[in-house]
């Protein structure tokens, strides 16, 4: 077809631009005008057709995965069916109300602004005809982070692949942060598996750029068992420190194979934390005491020492400890920042970080992509359909 | 020089109807016929592919090059260069000639391709080129002729390298098939020789059974269990043994075969072995300012002096890092130069741009621009 | 990655910016097809309602939408015109942003939408009053200062919860998905910091002109006057498009005081050809800037005039996109009820339109739709 319909470049890489423009500009000093493209479509909108356009680029296949958010399709490009893709496609919520739901807003918002490697990249949005909102995502088939570190009998891995894995995942929190992104919602079945080796991560459904001071956020976000206590407090006002706190703890789950802080409830998880970590007190964490949901239990707990660490973590070795034991600081302004981790002296000592391509894999296939994307953000599985941890609501945002 | 492909009406016919054809027959140059001339033999040059008998090529050819006897062809032939036919159509010939001309050229192999999108259209640029060149216009035989060249010029190299990688492959293959029929001709001889000695010594044992049955008083029982046991011993230890050899024979095999293939991948060999960067090779520092570590700022004095923004973990410093950045993040972007038509008219393949862009992240678009740039 | 090659991965120069000749391109095209869809409509619904009164009248929506129109050719609004009417209502967006108390950053987020919006979309085609509600909504959601949709139609007044959706799913589709816009604000901190900064000798700068407090005065002075630039001027001209935050800041700055902006940037930018080339950017960026004065109100002729378009307006409104909460219904509900009956009347005319649009068109369609 020599005449597109587009007005618009209709794809993020987009130089493109003038291209389209001059040719239908050409075409209007022509006077050869109003034939073409936009009138003879009948009463569709400029916006339509383009959406029309991207939809075309694509085949939705079979579906993957059907969950309370969003059902999830394999799917492949029209002019190459050996090109995958995953398309998430954002459920119509009856109980929201309020138009656009906030975990597609958010989630749009970023991954459209964000290209990283270690990020799952957002290839293209369109509407179906109902007004559903499909997200063309990369298709990551070799399951998430969680599998791997659950098949303790299929899967074996040593203090080299959790190098490797922290690696990328230390790369993808950095480029958020960098870009002023907090992602609230780092766990292990939030990082997908490329068919690479690559790990990125994904579901950026709580998300959101950082706050300008005086502006508050909701502490109700990052699913429970890597929720940092500030955050279990109830602070309002918080940093990329909070997304740290959970890189730690899929550090820690990655090298025990099992979670670390698995709390029942939110009382439940700060008491544990106080356990495994130590109790905030003001002499480790100044202010924490006027932080609104402050609450430790009695009598408090010291401060885990570096032995301990050693004898639970050993298998990173003393620099791995080290690392771990900074991203499990108590006090966020003293917690190890995305930069300073991927300056640590731990990349550097032995053993070197697997390569990607040797990395320990497990076939998790099309069915687990499925689980992973369709997944409400913020939510432990086994809560999943049972009772929603909290109503998600920008009101508190 | 292009081929010119004015066959003859004759020619193009046979192209087209079965060999029974009496064409086929006929030496359209001294028309003498297979009936009376049962040992008929046609010769074609593929300078343009007129067919003629093996009579007429040494008539016409024998005394130095001359011009081809086909009514308005005119192409000078040396006698050298006649052969038989290898299909009866040949258009199929001449085609083929094509191809292997074009393929000695465009000899690159999928794995330098980045995505399977990129191998495919680099497949079908050429598959155009052999298309205009079998089929084409006058023109289009010329145009693609030249292409041809240009390429040819252009990536005389990389094309030597790929004659050379496409041998080496060819002789791994070779090499390996070699090997592999030698393991299994081991395989056999030793199975053989196994079944040999088992049974051997199965005889030897039966015999010193019966020797120490009829010199000695112990128990019958006893000797015969000792003697089984004997026997599985020395089965499961040359069956260890033969797994040891198998195993040594196959890492011999292996290093026999790897010193070929890591020839193969010397391309690469440079990239793979560089220090492990945690940032992945992505530099963000900024490059007009120096971010400092607090700034003087009435409006944030509150925040900063603010427990819960401080007990929460807030950092002033995450503030200063966006406002400092934002204030220069595209100072440098010029949209009058960046945006007007002529410049970002380029290229054409929007939407798999994204696709690939997508594949790779930051670092593959530039990988696709320079492939693009082959053609 | 340098700033400039981070500012480039974002959508809002991947797929915001234009030079001012495709933008004007993009408009006159977006106008041609809206009034000639306008027209086309208008013809076809007469059709109709010539038809349909013939048969007895069931039909009254429709031949009410069809009795507000005239007869004879419908006179539909310029290109020029149109962008009058969206620097107007843009205002309006401001107005109702200070009503609804809502941070600087919504408003503008929402005034981008508005005009991004209108880059593919005729004002005939979708009202603005409508489109600027919603996306002063859909803007309290992008940039976290969410308002509840009861609390935030109540407090507009006249407006249901549903008139604030209806043009959602089209707005957000108008702007092709991508949410987020970058603004000059707090750009405009960072570079008032590194100067004071300067100022007071924390960072060290060769050459100084001005002496330390007289220097933090002088910057305190301009912060205040480019942000009032930025809080109106910028917002309401088309700089966001031509321009980049970073420069749209350094603009107004160079208007607040420009031998401070020069000799900051003369500082910042030792390059000689870099320095010229952005100062011309940022003259460039400036003037335009200053067709709008932030204190400047619309003039008495101007509010008459814009009173005319206003009226203009009405009268070649497409009549299928009048109804948006009942269009949006049925998009979503796709079903009959009593009340949507008439909708799905319309729906019907409408896709009968199209028919004969293609027919209109003839073998143009089919291969455009191959």
């Amino acid at each position: 077809m020599a005449v597109s319909p587009l007005i618009f470049p209709p794809a993020p890489a987009d130089k493109n631009a003038g291209a389209k423009l001059s040719k239908l500009s050409n075409q209007g000093s022509n006077g050869a005008a109003p034939e073409g493209p936009s009138v003879s479509s009948g009463a569709r909108d400029l916006a339509e057709q383009m959406n029309e356009e991207e939809k075309q680029k694509y085949v939705k296949g079979k579906k993957l995965g059907e969950g309370t958010y969003a059902n999830v399709y394999l799917g492949h490009l029209r002019d190459d069916p050996k090109r995958l893709v995953a398309i998430k496609k954002i459920k119509i919520q009856k109980e929201y109300t309020e138009g656009m739901a906030p975990d597609a807003v958010r989630e749009l918002k970023h991954l459209q602004e964000i290209s990283h490697p270690n990020i799952i990249s957002l290839l293209s949005v369109f509407s179906s005809k109902d007004q559903n909102l499909n997200l063309v995502l990369e298709y990551l088939p070799l399951g998430d982070l969680e599998m791997l570190i659950k098949d303790v009998e299929g899967v074996r891995y040593g203090a080299a692949d959790i190098k490797a894995w922290m690696g990328m995942l230390s790369r993808a929190i950095w480029f958020c942060h960098e870009n002023f992104i907090l992602h609230r919602d780092i766990k292990p079945n939030n990082l997908l598996i490329a068919a690479d080796g690559e790990v990125k991560l994904a579901d950026f459904g709580l998300a959101r750029s950082f706050s300008d001071p005086y502006r508050i956020m909701t502490s109700n976000v990052i699913t429970r068992w890597y929720r940092p206590p500030e955050l279990l407090f109830g602070a309002k006002h918080y940093s990329g420190a909070v997304d740290i706190w959970s890189v730690g703890l899929v550090f820690a789950e990655l090298v025990i194979r099992t979670p670390y802080i698995a709390g029942d409830t939110e009382v439940g998880q700060v008491n544990l934390i106080c356990q495994a970590v130590g109790t905030p007190t003001e002499e480790n964490w100044p202010g924490v005491s006027k932080l609104p949901e402050y609450a430790v239990p009695d009598p408090p707990n010291p401060i885990r020492g570096r032995d301990q660490y050693l004898s639970t973590f050993g298998t990173a070795g003393q620099e791995g400890v080290d690392l771990l034991m900074a991203m499990l600081i108590l006090d966020p302004r003293k917690r190890i920042t995305a930069r300073e981790v991927l300056q640590h002296p731990w990349w550097a000592s032995e053993p070197k970080p697997t390569r990607k391509q040797d990395l320990p894999k497990k076939g998790g296939g099309a069915e687990k992509i499925g689980e992973d994307l369709k997944r409400r953000p913020g939510i432990l599985d086994d809560e999943r359909g049972a009772k929603v941890a909290r109503k998600l609501d920008f009101g508190k945002m | 020089m292009p081929p010119r492909s004015r066959l003859g009406a004759g020619e193009t016919s046979t192209s087209t109807l079965s060999a029974n054809n009496p064409s086929d027959d006929i030496c359209p140059v001294c028309k003498s016929n297979r009936y009376l001339n049962p040992n008929l033999e046609f010769l074609i040059n593929p300078e343009c592919y007129h067919k003629m008998c093996s009579t007429c090529v040494d008539r016409i050819f024998t005394s130095g090059p001359a011009s081809c006897p086909v009514p308005y062809c005119g192409k000078t032939l040396r006698k050298k260069g006649f052969h038989k036919a290898f299909f009866a159509d040949l258009t199929v010939e001449r085609e083929v000639d094509i191809r292997k001309r074009v393929g000695a050229i465009f000899n690159r192999r999928q794995d330098e391709f980045e995505t399977l999108l990129d191998w495919n259209n680099y497949l079908e640029e050429v598959e155009g080129l052999i298309f205009d060149l079998v089929e084409g216009t006058r023109d289009e035989k010329v145009k693609a002729e030249e292409k041809l060249r240009a390429y040819k010029e252009g990536n005389r190299g990389e094309i030597e390298e790929n004659r050379k990688a496409g041998l080496e492959e060819a002789d791994i293959a070779r090499r390996r098939e070699k090997a592999e029929k030698e393991a299994a001709r081991q395989r056999r001889l030793a199975a053989y020789r196994e079944e040999e000695e088992e049974k051997a010594d199965a005889q030897r044992t039966k015999r010193d059974v019966l020797d120490r049955l009829a010199t000695s008083n112990e128990d019958a029982n006893k000797i015969a269990q000792h003697a089984q046991k004997v026997i599985l011993k020395k089965t499961s230890a040359r069956r260890n043994l033969t797994d040891a050899q198998a195993n040594s024979n196959g890492s011999v095999l292996d290093s026999g075969l790897t010193i070929n293939v890591r020839g193969l991948k010397k391309k690469e060999a440079p990239i793979i072995e560089k220090p492990y960067d945690p940032f992945g090779g992505v530099d963000l520092t900024p490059s007009h300012y120096t971010l400092q570590k607090d700034y003087d700022n009435e409006w944030l004095g509150n925040a900063k002096n603010d427990i819960r923004h401080m007990a929460g973990g807030y950092s002033i410093e995450e503030y200063y890092a966006r406002t400092m950045f934002e204030a220069f993040s595209g100072l440098g972007v010029f949209i009058e130069d960046e945006k007007a038509p002529e410049k970002t008219a380029a290229s054409s393949t929007i939407g798999t741009a994204a696709a690939v862009q997508a594949a790779g992240g930051i670092v593959s678009l530039e990988d696709k621009m320079e492939l693009d740039d082959v053609f | 990655m340098s700033e400039d090659e981070r500012y480039r991965t974002s959508t809002q120069y991947r797929y915001w910016s234009y030079t001012p000749d495709s933008l004007a391109e993009l408009r006159t095209t977006t106008n041609r097809i809206a009034a000639d869809r306008v027209r086309e409509a208008v013809r076809s619904a007469r059709e109709a309602a010539v038809i349909s009164s013939a048969e007895t009248s069931e039909t009254e929506n429709g031949s009410r939408a069809v009795s507000a129109l005239p007869e004879g050719e419908v006179d539909c609004l310029t290109v020029e015109e149109e962008l009058k009417l969206v620097a107007f209502y843009c205002r309006q967006t401001i107005q109702l942003g200070d009503h609804l108390k809502v941070p600087t950053d919504v408003k503008a987020t929402a005034i981008q939408y508005i005009k991004r919006f209108y880059i593919t979309n005729s004002l005939m085609t979708y009202h603005p009053t409508s489109i600027l509600k919603t996306a002063l909504f859909f803007a309290t959601k992008t940039e976290n200062h969410y308002f509840r949709l009861t609390k935030f139609a109540d407090a507009i007044g006249k407006t249901t919860p549903e008139d604030v959706l209806a043009s959602e799913f089209l707005l957000t589709q108008g702007l092709r998905f991508t949410f987020d816009v970058r603004h000059p604000f707090r750009a405009l901190e960072g570079a008032v910091m590194e100067l004071q900064a300067m100022a007071n000798g924390q960072i060290s700068a060769a050459d100084k002109p001005w002496e330390g407090r007289e220097m933090g005065k002088r910057v305190k002075d301009a912060h205040g006057k480019a942000r009032e630039y930025l809080k109106t001027s910028a917002l309401l001209t088309d700089v966001y498009f031509h321009f980049t935050p970073s420069q749209i800041m350094m603009a107004s700055l160079l208007i607040a005081d420009p031998d401070l902006l020069t000799w900051y940037i003369g500082v910042k930018l030792p390059a000689e050809s870099m320095r010229e080339k952005v100062m011309m950017t940022l003259e460039d960026c400036s003037s335009i800037l200053r067709t709008v004065e932030p204190t400047s109100q619309p003039s008495g002729d101007e509010l008459k005039e814009l009173k005319r378009l206003a009226k203009k307006l009405n009268k070649c409104r497409n009549p299928e996109k009048m109804d948006l909460v009942g269009l949006q219904r049925a998009k979503r509900e796709g079903e009959d009820g009593e009340e949507e009956k008439a909708i799905k009347k319309r729906k019907l005319e409408r896709e009968k339109s199209a028919r004969e649009g293609d027919d209109l068109f003839g073998p143009a369609l089919t291969k455009n739709e191959s």
